[in-house]
Protein backbone atom coordinates (compact mmCIF):
# COMPACT_ATOMS: atom_id res chain seq x y z
CA UNK A 1 0.00 0.00 0.00
CA UNK A 2 1.13 3.75 -1.00
CA UNK A 3 1.97 6.32 2.16
CA UNK A 4 -1.70 7.17 3.54
CA UNK A 5 -1.12 11.28 2.11
CA UNK A 6 -4.58 12.08 3.77
CA UNK A 7 -3.25 11.48 6.87
CA UNK A 8 0.05 13.03 6.38
CA UNK A 9 -1.30 15.85 5.38
CA UNK A 10 -2.63 16.73 8.69
CA UNK A 11 0.54 15.81 10.93
CA UNK A 12 2.66 17.75 8.46
CA UNK A 13 0.71 20.58 9.50
CA UNK A 14 1.81 19.91 13.34
CA UNK A 15 5.45 18.82 12.16
CA UNK A 16 5.94 22.53 10.84
CA UNK A 17 4.15 24.42 14.11
CA UNK A 18 6.45 21.83 15.93
CA UNK A 19 9.25 22.99 13.97
CA UNK A 20 8.93 26.71 14.49
CA UNK A 21 8.23 26.62 18.34
CA UNK A 22 11.21 24.57 18.39
CA UNK A 23 13.58 27.29 16.13
CA UNK A 24 12.20 29.92 18.34
CA UNK A 25 14.01 28.06 21.64
CA UNK A 26 16.78 26.87 19.71
CA UNK A 27 17.80 30.53 18.53
CA UNK A 28 17.18 32.07 22.02
CA UNK A 29 19.28 28.61 23.48
CA UNK A 30 21.87 29.98 21.04
CA UNK A 31 21.92 33.40 21.53
CA UNK A 32 22.64 32.75 25.02
CA UNK A 33 25.34 30.22 24.68
CA UNK A 34 27.07 32.91 21.99
CA UNK A 35 27.09 35.34 24.67
CA UNK A 36 28.46 32.99 27.15
CA UNK A 37 31.05 31.66 24.08
CA UNK A 38 32.71 35.53 23.71
CA UNK A 39 32.53 35.93 27.67
CA UNK A 40 34.84 32.81 28.14
CA UNK A 41 37.07 33.68 25.43
CA UNK A 42 39.64 34.45 27.89
CA UNK A 43 38.81 32.20 30.85
CA UNK A 44 40.75 28.98 28.71
CA UNK A 45 42.39 27.74 32.05
CA UNK A 46 39.60 27.81 34.58
CA UNK A 47 37.62 26.15 31.69
CA UNK A 48 40.18 23.63 31.22
CA UNK A 49 40.19 23.25 35.01
CA UNK A 50 36.35 22.90 35.10
CA UNK A 51 36.40 20.03 32.15
CA UNK A 52 39.10 18.29 34.68
CA UNK A 53 37.15 18.36 37.62
CA UNK A 54 33.88 17.67 35.93
CA UNK A 55 35.17 14.79 34.31
CA UNK A 56 36.46 13.22 37.82
CA UNK A 57 33.04 12.99 39.23
CA UNK A 58 31.69 12.09 35.47
CA UNK A 59 33.33 9.51 34.23
CA UNK A 60 31.06 9.41 31.22
CA UNK A 61 31.47 13.33 30.39
CA UNK A 62 31.76 14.42 26.88
CA UNK A 63 32.59 17.84 26.10
CA UNK A 64 35.39 19.88 24.06
CA UNK A 65 38.46 21.11 25.84
CA UNK A 66 39.65 24.68 25.32
CA UNK A 67 43.66 24.32 23.92
CA UNK A 68 45.74 27.27 23.52
CA UNK A 69 43.64 29.29 21.31
CA UNK A 70 40.91 32.37 22.28
CA UNK A 71 37.83 30.24 21.83
CA UNK A 72 35.57 33.56 21.18
CA UNK A 73 37.71 34.09 17.48
CA UNK A 74 37.79 33.16 14.07
CA UNK A 75 40.85 32.25 12.61
CA UNK A 76 41.37 33.11 9.10
CA UNK A 77 42.48 31.10 5.92
CA UNK A 78 46.27 31.45 5.94
CA UNK A 79 47.02 33.75 3.44
CA UNK A 80 50.94 31.64 2.82
CA UNK A 81 50.45 27.47 2.55
CA UNK A 82 52.35 24.97 1.14
CA UNK A 83 49.96 22.50 -1.16
CA UNK A 84 50.92 19.24 0.77
CA UNK A 85 50.59 15.66 -1.50
CA UNK A 86 47.15 14.95 -0.14
CA UNK A 87 45.76 10.88 0.23
CA UNK A 88 42.45 10.53 0.92
CA UNK A 89 40.58 6.56 1.73
CA UNK A 90 37.06 5.57 2.06
CA UNK A 91 35.80 2.39 2.73
CA UNK A 92 32.40 0.22 1.91
CA UNK A 93 31.52 -2.82 2.67
CA UNK A 94 29.23 -5.38 2.15
CA UNK A 95 27.49 -6.40 5.56
CA UNK A 96 27.00 -10.54 6.06
CA UNK A 97 23.05 -11.15 5.43
CA UNK A 98 21.64 -14.57 6.84
CA UNK A 99 18.61 -14.16 3.88
CA UNK A 100 21.74 -14.29 1.25
CA UNK A 101 22.44 -17.64 -0.43
CA UNK A 102 26.02 -17.07 0.61
CA UNK A 103 26.65 -15.31 3.97
CA UNK A 104 29.80 -13.46 3.51
CA UNK A 105 31.10 -10.19 3.63
CA UNK A 106 33.86 -7.83 2.22
CA UNK A 107 35.42 -4.47 2.48
CA UNK A 108 36.38 -2.40 -0.24
CA UNK A 109 38.89 0.22 0.77
CA UNK A 110 39.87 2.50 -2.47
CA UNK A 111 42.76 5.09 -1.45
CA UNK A 112 43.23 8.44 -4.08
CA UNK A 113 46.96 10.72 -3.93
CA UNK A 114 46.69 14.27 -5.30
CA UNK A 115 49.13 16.71 -5.79
CA UNK A 116 47.59 19.92 -5.68
CA UNK A 117 48.62 22.25 -8.35
CA UNK A 118 50.27 19.62 -11.18
CA UNK A 119 48.84 18.81 -14.21
CA UNK A 120 48.85 15.04 -13.28
CA UNK A 121 46.15 12.57 -13.06
CA UNK A 122 45.98 11.30 -9.40
CA UNK A 123 47.27 7.52 -8.55
CA UNK A 124 44.45 5.77 -7.67
CA UNK A 125 44.30 2.07 -5.74
CA UNK A 126 41.70 0.06 -3.83
CA UNK A 127 41.97 -3.44 -2.50
CA UNK A 128 39.27 -5.80 -1.00
CA UNK A 129 39.04 -8.42 1.95
CA UNK A 130 36.28 -11.29 1.18
CA UNK A 131 35.06 -11.87 5.10
CA UNK A 132 33.44 -14.77 6.38
CA UNK A 133 32.50 -16.17 9.63
CA UNK A 134 33.75 -20.18 9.41
CA UNK A 135 36.42 -19.33 12.51
CA UNK A 136 34.59 -20.67 15.50
CA UNK A 137 37.60 -20.64 17.18
CA UNK A 138 36.09 -18.62 20.93
CA UNK A 139 38.58 -15.78 20.75
CA UNK A 140 37.52 -14.63 17.14
CA UNK A 141 34.79 -12.19 17.35
CA UNK A 142 31.34 -13.10 15.10
CA UNK A 143 30.98 -11.30 11.61
CA UNK A 144 28.26 -8.18 12.36
CA UNK A 145 27.66 -5.38 11.19
CA UNK A 146 29.75 -3.30 13.36
CA UNK A 147 32.72 -5.92 13.53
CA UNK A 148 33.04 -5.11 9.33
CA UNK A 149 32.60 -1.38 10.13
CA UNK A 150 35.32 -1.39 13.11
CA UNK A 151 37.44 -3.18 10.59
CA UNK A 152 37.15 -0.92 7.53
CA UNK A 153 37.97 2.19 9.93
CA UNK A 154 41.23 0.27 10.48
CA UNK A 155 41.56 -0.59 7.13
CA UNK A 156 40.94 2.97 5.80
CA UNK A 157 43.73 4.10 7.65
CA UNK A 158 45.95 1.48 7.26
CA UNK A 159 46.09 1.92 3.69
CA UNK A 160 46.27 5.88 3.86
CA UNK A 161 49.57 4.74 5.93
CA UNK A 162 51.21 2.22 3.85
CA UNK A 163 50.37 4.88 0.70
CA UNK A 164 51.62 7.93 2.35
CA UNK A 165 55.07 5.71 3.18
CA UNK A 166 55.60 6.05 -0.11
CA UNK A 167 56.07 9.88 -0.21
CA UNK A 168 58.23 12.26 1.30
CA UNK A 169 56.65 13.91 4.50
CA UNK A 170 54.78 15.88 5.21
CA UNK A 171 51.84 15.45 3.88
CA UNK A 172 48.13 14.91 4.65
CA UNK A 173 45.77 12.17 5.13
CA UNK A 174 42.33 12.48 4.98
CA UNK A 175 39.02 10.25 5.76
CA UNK A 176 35.70 10.63 6.21
CA UNK A 177 34.22 10.80 10.07
CA UNK A 178 35.73 11.60 12.80
CA UNK A 179 39.05 9.90 14.24
CA UNK A 180 37.70 8.68 17.27
CA UNK A 181 36.48 5.04 17.50
CA UNK A 182 33.98 4.18 19.08
CA UNK A 183 31.43 0.79 18.55
CA UNK A 184 28.90 -0.63 20.20
CA UNK A 185 30.62 -4.35 20.32
CA UNK A 186 30.26 -7.34 22.58
CA UNK A 187 33.85 -8.54 22.06
CA UNK A 188 35.42 -6.28 24.22
CA UNK A 189 39.14 -8.35 23.92
CA UNK A 190 38.64 -8.43 20.07
CA UNK A 191 37.72 -4.30 20.69
CA UNK A 192 40.62 -4.08 22.48
CA UNK A 193 42.98 -5.54 20.34
CA UNK A 194 41.81 -3.24 17.07
CA UNK A 195 41.92 -0.17 19.62
CA UNK A 196 45.87 -0.94 19.76
CA UNK A 197 46.19 -1.79 16.17
CA UNK A 198 44.56 1.63 14.98
CA UNK A 199 46.51 3.55 17.91
CA UNK A 200 49.43 1.78 16.47
CA UNK A 201 48.69 3.25 13.25
CA UNK A 202 48.19 6.95 14.15
CA UNK A 203 51.73 6.55 16.05
CA UNK A 204 53.19 5.29 13.33
CA UNK A 205 51.96 8.44 11.46
CA UNK A 206 52.81 10.75 13.86
CA UNK A 207 56.31 9.63 13.87
CA UNK A 208 56.46 9.92 9.99
CA UNK A 209 54.83 13.49 10.29
CA UNK A 210 52.23 12.49 8.58
CA UNK A 211 48.90 14.52 9.19
CA UNK A 212 45.95 12.06 10.05
CA UNK A 213 42.55 14.11 9.79
CA UNK A 214 39.15 13.49 9.78
CA UNK A 215 36.10 15.05 8.42
CA UNK A 216 33.14 15.19 9.43
CA UNK A 217 30.07 16.83 7.11
CA UNK A 218 27.05 18.31 8.56
CA UNK A 219 28.33 17.76 11.65
CA UNK A 220 25.48 17.68 14.68
CA UNK A 221 28.15 17.58 17.77
CA UNK A 222 27.84 19.41 20.77
CA UNK A 223 30.47 19.09 21.84
CA UNK A 224 31.62 22.87 22.61
CA UNK A 225 27.57 23.96 24.04
CA UNK A 226 28.56 21.13 26.52
CA UNK A 227 31.24 22.86 27.85
CA UNK A 228 29.71 26.23 27.87
CA UNK A 229 26.89 24.60 30.02
CA UNK A 230 29.32 23.65 32.19
CA UNK A 231 30.87 27.39 32.18
CA UNK A 232 27.31 28.71 32.51
CA UNK A 233 26.31 26.59 35.53
CA UNK A 234 29.96 27.36 37.15
CA UNK A 235 31.90 30.35 35.78
CA UNK A 236 30.66 33.90 36.21
CA UNK A 237 30.59 34.38 32.34
CA UNK A 238 26.55 35.23 31.97
CA UNK A 239 24.12 37.12 33.71
CA UNK A 240 21.34 34.78 31.78
CA UNK A 241 20.82 31.73 32.87
CA UNK A 242 19.27 29.26 30.44
CA UNK A 243 15.35 29.00 31.31
CA UNK A 244 13.61 25.95 32.02
CA UNK A 245 12.02 25.62 28.92
CA UNK A 246 15.44 26.01 26.55
CA UNK A 247 17.49 23.85 28.77
CA UNK A 248 16.97 21.08 27.20
CA UNK A 249 17.35 22.33 23.95
CA UNK A 250 20.44 20.49 22.34
CA UNK A 251 22.44 23.29 20.77
CA UNK A 252 25.11 21.65 17.89
CA UNK A 253 28.26 22.99 17.79
CA UNK A 254 27.62 23.83 13.63
CA UNK A 255 24.84 26.32 15.09
CA UNK A 256 26.89 28.00 17.41
CA UNK A 257 29.68 28.46 15.44
CA UNK A 258 27.92 29.58 11.72
CA UNK A 259 27.50 33.00 13.73
CA UNK A 260 31.16 33.08 14.49
CA UNK A 261 32.79 32.46 11.31
CA UNK A 262 31.11 33.89 8.93
CA UNK A 263 33.54 34.50 5.98
CA UNK A 264 34.71 31.29 4.21
CA UNK A 265 37.52 29.84 5.64
CA UNK A 266 37.33 30.88 8.76
CA UNK A 267 38.11 28.14 11.42
CA UNK A 268 37.44 28.24 14.89
CA UNK A 269 39.83 27.54 17.68
CA UNK A 270 41.33 23.96 18.02
CA UNK A 271 39.06 21.99 20.92
CA UNK A 272 40.28 18.55 22.53
CA UNK A 273 37.42 15.77 23.38
CA UNK A 274 37.00 14.56 26.28
CA UNK A 275 34.83 11.85 26.47
CA UNK A 276 35.33 7.74 27.52
CA UNK A 277 36.50 6.73 24.20
CA UNK A 278 39.08 10.02 23.42
CA UNK A 279 40.56 8.46 27.05
CA UNK A 280 42.67 6.02 24.96
CA UNK A 281 44.09 8.86 22.76
CA UNK A 282 46.90 10.62 24.88
CA UNK A 283 49.41 12.90 24.82
CA UNK A 284 50.35 13.55 20.98
CA UNK A 285 47.67 11.37 19.47
CA UNK A 286 44.55 12.98 22.04
CA UNK A 287 42.29 13.62 19.12
CA UNK A 288 41.66 17.67 18.80
CA UNK A 289 39.31 19.28 16.37
CA UNK A 290 38.10 22.46 14.65
CA UNK A 291 34.86 23.83 12.86
CA UNK A 292 35.51 25.04 9.04
CA UNK A 293 33.29 27.38 7.37
CA UNK A 294 33.39 25.85 3.49
CA UNK A 295 30.71 27.64 2.81
CA UNK A 296 30.07 30.67 0.29
CA UNK A 297 29.73 34.26 1.37
CA UNK A 298 25.87 34.40 2.40
CA UNK A 299 26.13 30.59 2.57
CA UNK A 300 28.01 29.48 5.42
CA UNK A 301 28.40 25.52 5.60
CA UNK A 302 30.02 24.27 8.78
CA UNK A 303 32.36 21.37 8.84
CA UNK A 304 34.08 19.74 11.81
CA UNK A 305 38.01 18.51 11.07
CA UNK A 306 39.16 16.37 13.45
CA UNK A 307 43.35 15.71 13.99
CA UNK A 308 45.94 14.63 16.38
CA UNK A 309 47.37 16.93 19.57
CA UNK A 310 50.88 16.73 17.62
CA UNK A 311 49.45 18.24 14.34
CA UNK A 312 47.86 21.23 16.56
CA UNK A 313 50.75 22.24 18.03
CA UNK A 314 52.70 22.54 14.43
CA UNK A 315 51.64 25.89 13.48
CA UNK A 316 52.96 25.79 9.78
CA UNK A 317 51.53 22.37 9.55
CA UNK A 318 48.13 23.43 10.76
CA UNK A 319 47.46 25.94 8.51
CA UNK A 320 48.28 23.54 5.98
CA UNK A 321 45.60 20.98 6.79
CA UNK A 322 43.52 24.32 7.13
CA UNK A 323 44.06 25.45 3.84
CA UNK A 324 44.10 21.91 1.90
CA UNK A 325 40.91 21.39 3.04
CA UNK A 326 39.16 24.51 2.37
CA UNK A 327 40.70 24.69 -1.29
CA UNK A 328 39.48 20.64 -1.63
CA UNK A 329 35.83 21.76 -1.08
CA UNK A 330 36.04 25.04 -2.70
CA UNK A 331 36.39 22.53 -6.26
CA UNK A 332 33.34 21.01 -5.52
CA UNK A 333 31.31 24.72 -5.88
CA UNK A 334 27.89 25.00 -4.34
CA UNK A 335 27.75 22.14 -2.44
CA UNK A 336 31.09 22.04 -1.14
CA UNK A 337 32.90 18.76 0.38
CA UNK A 338 36.64 17.30 -0.26
CA UNK A 339 36.83 16.23 -3.88
CA UNK A 340 39.19 13.98 -2.62
CA UNK A 341 36.62 12.59 -0.37
CA UNK A 342 34.34 12.20 -3.17
CA UNK A 343 36.67 10.49 -5.46
CA UNK A 344 38.16 7.95 -2.46
CA UNK A 345 33.90 7.29 -2.21
CA UNK A 346 33.57 6.79 -6.07
CA UNK A 347 36.00 4.30 -6.00
CA UNK A 348 35.30 2.34 -2.99
CA UNK A 349 31.37 2.06 -3.46
CA UNK A 350 30.29 -1.36 -4.02
CA UNK A 351 27.08 -1.89 -5.84
CA UNK A 352 23.84 -3.43 -5.21
CA UNK A 353 24.61 -5.48 -8.66
CA UNK A 354 28.41 -5.55 -7.61
CA UNK A 355 27.19 -7.76 -4.48
CA UNK A 356 24.80 -10.06 -6.53
CA UNK A 357 28.05 -10.49 -9.34
CA UNK A 358 30.00 -11.68 -6.27
CA UNK A 359 27.42 -13.60 -4.27
CA UNK A 360 27.11 -15.85 -8.12
CA UNK A 361 30.53 -15.90 -7.63
CA UNK A 362 31.06 -17.39 -4.40
CA UNK A 363 27.89 -19.96 -5.04
CA UNK A 364 29.49 -21.08 -8.65
CA UNK A 365 32.79 -21.45 -6.68
CA UNK A 366 31.74 -23.28 -3.93
CA UNK A 367 29.39 -25.68 -6.51
CA UNK A 368 32.17 -26.26 -8.41
CA UNK A 369 34.26 -27.99 -5.48
CA UNK A 370 30.94 -30.26 -4.64
CA UNK A 371 30.63 -28.22 -1.53
CA UNK A 372 26.72 -26.76 -0.09
CA UNK A 373 25.91 -23.72 -1.82
CA UNK A 374 23.12 -22.86 0.65
CA UNK A 375 19.96 -21.56 -0.68
CA UNK A 376 18.33 -18.07 -0.47
CA UNK A 377 15.89 -17.73 2.77
CA UNK A 378 12.16 -18.28 1.77
CA UNK A 379 11.51 -14.53 3.16
CA UNK A 380 14.07 -13.08 0.47
CA UNK A 381 12.85 -15.16 -2.54
CA UNK A 382 9.58 -13.53 -2.07
CA UNK A 383 11.16 -10.13 -1.75
CA UNK A 384 12.75 -10.75 -4.84
CA UNK A 385 9.63 -11.97 -6.56
CA UNK A 386 9.10 -9.77 -9.87
CA UNK A 387 6.19 -6.97 -7.77
CA UNK A 388 2.89 -6.33 -9.39
CA UNK A 389 3.32 -2.42 -8.97
CA UNK A 390 2.10 0.02 -6.93
CA UNK A 391 -0.03 1.33 -10.30
CA UNK A 392 -0.34 -1.18 -12.86
CA UNK B 1 56.79 2.80 -46.46
CA UNK B 2 54.04 0.87 -45.16
CA UNK B 3 51.79 3.09 -42.58
CA UNK B 4 50.54 1.41 -39.06
CA UNK B 5 47.07 1.68 -38.58
CA UNK B 6 46.25 4.04 -36.01
CA UNK B 7 43.63 2.63 -33.62
CA UNK B 8 40.68 4.80 -32.45
CA UNK B 9 38.92 3.24 -29.79
CA UNK B 10 36.94 -0.26 -29.19
CA UNK B 11 33.06 -0.38 -30.09
CA UNK B 12 30.78 -0.65 -27.10
CA UNK B 13 27.96 -1.08 -29.25
CA UNK B 14 26.63 -1.78 -32.74
CA UNK B 15 23.85 -2.50 -35.37
CA UNK B 16 24.05 -3.57 -39.29
CA UNK B 17 23.92 0.22 -40.35
CA UNK B 18 25.96 1.73 -37.58
CA UNK B 19 27.92 1.03 -34.81
CA UNK B 20 29.15 3.34 -31.46
CA UNK B 21 33.18 3.39 -29.92
CA UNK B 22 34.24 4.79 -27.18
CA UNK B 23 37.51 6.38 -26.96
CA UNK B 24 39.42 8.00 -23.99
CA UNK B 25 38.99 12.41 -24.21
CA UNK B 26 42.89 12.74 -24.07
CA UNK B 27 44.00 10.59 -26.17
CA UNK B 28 46.21 11.68 -29.36
CA UNK B 29 44.51 10.09 -32.24
CA UNK B 30 40.96 10.99 -31.40
CA UNK B 31 39.27 10.63 -34.95
CA UNK B 32 37.56 13.66 -36.26
CA UNK B 33 34.18 14.06 -37.48
CA UNK B 34 33.11 12.85 -41.03
CA UNK B 35 36.88 10.40 -40.78
CA UNK B 36 36.74 6.75 -42.37
CA UNK B 37 36.86 3.79 -40.04
CA UNK B 38 36.81 0.10 -40.00
CA UNK B 39 36.64 -2.32 -38.10
CA UNK B 40 37.77 -6.30 -38.70
CA UNK B 41 34.20 -8.20 -38.13
CA UNK B 42 36.49 -11.64 -38.72
CA UNK B 43 39.24 -12.65 -40.91
CA UNK B 44 37.62 -12.09 -44.17
CA UNK B 45 34.99 -9.56 -43.38
CA UNK B 46 35.19 -5.71 -42.11
CA UNK B 47 32.74 -2.89 -41.76
CA UNK B 48 33.74 0.56 -43.26
CA UNK B 49 31.94 3.49 -41.49
CA UNK B 50 32.01 7.30 -41.40
CA UNK B 51 32.12 9.45 -38.30
CA UNK B 52 29.01 11.29 -37.91
CA UNK B 53 29.31 12.82 -34.11
CA UNK B 54 31.67 12.50 -31.25
CA UNK B 55 29.44 12.86 -27.84
CA UNK B 56 31.24 13.27 -24.37
CA UNK B 57 28.89 12.39 -21.63
CA UNK B 58 28.63 14.01 -18.24
CA UNK B 59 27.34 12.75 -15.14
CA UNK B 60 26.63 14.23 -11.74
CA UNK B 61 30.16 15.45 -10.18
CA UNK B 62 31.00 16.47 -13.70
CA UNK B 63 28.13 18.89 -13.90
CA UNK B 64 28.60 20.20 -10.46
CA UNK B 65 32.49 20.70 -11.09
CA UNK B 66 32.01 22.71 -14.03
CA UNK B 67 29.90 25.67 -12.08
CA UNK B 68 33.44 26.17 -10.78
CA UNK B 69 35.25 29.23 -12.23
CA UNK B 70 38.64 27.61 -11.57
CA UNK B 71 39.15 24.14 -11.22
CA UNK B 72 43.07 22.86 -10.38
CA UNK B 73 44.58 21.34 -12.94
CA UNK B 74 44.86 17.77 -11.39
CA UNK B 75 41.04 17.88 -11.15
CA UNK B 76 41.14 18.26 -14.58
CA UNK B 77 43.52 15.69 -14.77
CA UNK B 78 41.67 13.15 -12.98
CA UNK B 79 38.12 13.65 -14.69
CA UNK B 80 40.00 13.23 -17.94
CA UNK B 81 41.99 10.45 -16.89
CA UNK B 82 40.63 8.08 -14.47
CA UNK B 83 36.64 8.82 -14.13
CA UNK B 84 35.33 5.89 -16.76
CA UNK B 85 33.85 8.69 -18.98
CA UNK B 86 34.39 7.26 -22.58
CA UNK B 87 34.09 9.78 -25.73
CA UNK B 88 31.62 7.92 -28.00
CA UNK B 89 32.24 8.02 -31.25
CA UNK B 90 29.12 7.70 -33.44
CA UNK B 91 29.47 5.84 -36.95
CA UNK B 92 27.76 5.33 -39.97
CA UNK B 93 28.20 1.78 -41.69
CA UNK B 94 28.52 2.43 -45.37
CA UNK B 95 30.25 -0.82 -46.99
CA UNK B 96 32.53 -3.50 -46.05
CA UNK B 97 35.92 -5.34 -47.26
CA UNK B 98 35.49 -9.21 -48.15
CA UNK B 99 38.23 -11.20 -48.51
CA UNK B 100 40.05 -8.17 -49.84
CA UNK B 101 37.07 -7.22 -52.40
CA UNK B 102 35.53 -3.67 -51.22
CA UNK B 103 31.88 -3.36 -51.20
CA UNK B 104 28.90 -0.55 -50.85
CA UNK B 105 27.04 -3.12 -49.37
CA UNK B 106 26.55 -3.56 -45.92
CA UNK B 107 28.34 -6.34 -44.28
CA UNK B 108 25.92 -9.13 -43.26
CA UNK B 109 27.10 -9.20 -39.43
CA UNK B 110 27.30 -6.42 -37.03
CA UNK B 111 30.96 -5.70 -35.27
CA UNK B 112 30.97 -6.97 -31.71
CA UNK B 113 31.39 -5.71 -28.63
CA UNK B 114 35.25 -4.33 -27.90
CA UNK B 115 36.02 -4.57 -31.08
CA UNK B 116 39.39 -2.12 -32.19
CA UNK B 117 38.60 0.20 -34.39
CA UNK B 118 40.68 1.79 -36.67
CA UNK B 119 40.89 4.90 -39.09
CA UNK B 120 41.57 4.37 -42.59
CA UNK B 121 45.14 5.08 -44.31
CA UNK B 122 45.02 7.20 -47.29
CA UNK B 123 45.32 4.80 -49.25
CA UNK B 124 42.19 2.55 -47.76
CA UNK B 125 40.28 5.68 -48.23
CA UNK B 126 40.98 5.62 -52.09
CA UNK B 127 40.12 2.22 -52.53
CA UNK B 128 36.76 2.44 -50.83
CA UNK B 129 35.58 5.55 -51.88
CA UNK B 130 36.85 4.70 -56.20
CA UNK B 131 35.18 0.96 -55.49
CA UNK B 132 32.42 1.22 -57.50
CA UNK B 133 29.90 4.15 -58.21
CA UNK B 134 29.80 6.05 -55.24
CA UNK B 135 27.37 3.56 -53.83
CA UNK B 136 28.29 4.46 -50.26
CA UNK B 137 26.49 8.01 -50.67
CA UNK B 138 22.79 6.72 -50.28
CA UNK B 139 23.57 5.59 -46.84
CA UNK B 140 24.20 8.87 -46.00
CA UNK B 141 21.82 10.43 -48.33
CA UNK B 142 18.62 8.25 -47.00
CA UNK B 143 19.52 8.71 -43.47
CA UNK B 144 17.54 11.92 -41.75
CA UNK B 145 19.08 11.88 -38.59
CA UNK B 146 22.41 12.57 -39.80
CA UNK B 147 24.03 16.54 -40.65
CA UNK B 148 24.36 14.98 -44.27
CA UNK B 149 25.54 18.22 -45.62
CA UNK B 150 28.10 18.88 -43.09
CA UNK B 151 28.85 14.83 -43.29
CA UNK B 152 29.69 14.33 -46.66
CA UNK B 153 32.08 18.11 -46.61
CA UNK B 154 34.15 16.84 -44.35
CA UNK B 155 33.99 13.53 -46.08
CA UNK B 156 34.97 14.71 -49.53
CA UNK B 157 37.52 17.54 -48.39
CA UNK B 158 39.48 14.65 -46.76
CA UNK B 159 38.91 12.09 -49.55
CA UNK B 160 39.93 14.65 -51.75
CA UNK B 161 43.13 15.27 -49.74
CA UNK B 162 43.92 11.39 -49.88
CA UNK B 163 43.16 11.11 -54.04
CA UNK B 164 44.89 13.80 -54.62
CA UNK B 165 48.17 12.09 -52.98
CA UNK B 166 47.14 9.23 -54.77
CA UNK B 167 47.11 10.75 -58.09
CA UNK B 168 43.60 11.34 -59.11
CA UNK B 169 42.75 14.61 -58.43
CA UNK B 170 39.79 14.18 -60.55
CA UNK B 171 37.81 11.90 -57.87
CA UNK B 172 36.48 14.89 -56.33
CA UNK B 173 34.73 16.65 -59.50
CA UNK B 174 33.13 12.85 -60.64
CA UNK B 175 31.70 12.65 -56.55
CA UNK B 176 30.13 16.10 -56.84
CA UNK B 177 28.52 15.24 -59.95
CA UNK B 178 27.19 11.70 -58.32
CA UNK B 179 25.65 14.05 -55.37
CA UNK B 180 23.82 16.33 -58.21
CA UNK B 181 22.58 13.21 -60.14
CA UNK B 182 21.34 11.87 -56.86
CA UNK B 183 19.98 14.46 -55.04
CA UNK B 184 18.09 15.78 -58.37
CA UNK B 185 14.54 15.59 -57.22
CA UNK B 186 15.68 16.77 -53.65
CA UNK B 187 16.06 20.28 -54.27
CA UNK B 188 16.38 21.78 -50.68
CA UNK B 189 18.90 18.40 -50.14
CA UNK B 190 21.25 19.40 -52.82
CA UNK B 191 21.25 22.95 -52.13
CA UNK B 192 21.89 21.77 -48.17
CA UNK B 193 25.25 19.82 -49.48
CA UNK B 194 25.91 22.18 -51.83
CA UNK B 195 26.07 24.94 -49.15
CA UNK B 196 28.12 22.80 -46.82
CA UNK B 197 30.74 22.23 -49.82
CA UNK B 198 30.57 25.69 -50.95
CA UNK B 199 32.49 26.27 -47.46
CA UNK B 200 35.37 24.00 -48.21
CA UNK B 201 39.14 25.60 -48.86
CA UNK B 202 39.63 25.61 -53.11
CA UNK B 203 42.39 23.27 -53.81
Amino acid sequence: MPINYQQIQAQADQFCNRSMKYHQALNNATDILMDVLMKSGSHLTELHHLVDLKALANKSLRCAIPIQEQISTAYTLPTTFEPLLLIAADGSQINPNRHRQVDFGLINVATICIQPGLDIPPDIESESKLMDDFDQQTDHARLTEDLIALERDILERAALYNRACKYPAPLITISDGPLELFRETSETAWFEKKLAEYKQILGDCRSATILTAGYVDKPQSDLVNRMLRLALEMLPVSNYPLSAEIENIRVSDACLFSGLLTVPGDRSAIFAIQSPWAQHFKDDLQLCFFYLNVGRPQKPGLARVEFPAWCARNPQLLNNLHAAIFRQCEIMGTRPYPYILHRAHELAMVTFDETLQLENLLAGELQARGLDAGVKSNKQSAKDLPGRGRYP
Amino acid sequence: MTQIPIEVGRLMRASLTGFVAGCRINQPNLPAFGTLVRVPINNRLEAFGLVYNIHVDDDGLVRQLVTNQTLPPEVIADNRDNRNMPVEISIITIGRRESGVFSHLLPGIPPTSLDIIYQCLPLEICEFTSAGRFGYFRHILRNEELPTGELLASHLDQARRAHGACGDPEWYTRAIKELIIRLRDDYPGLMNVMNALSDLPTE
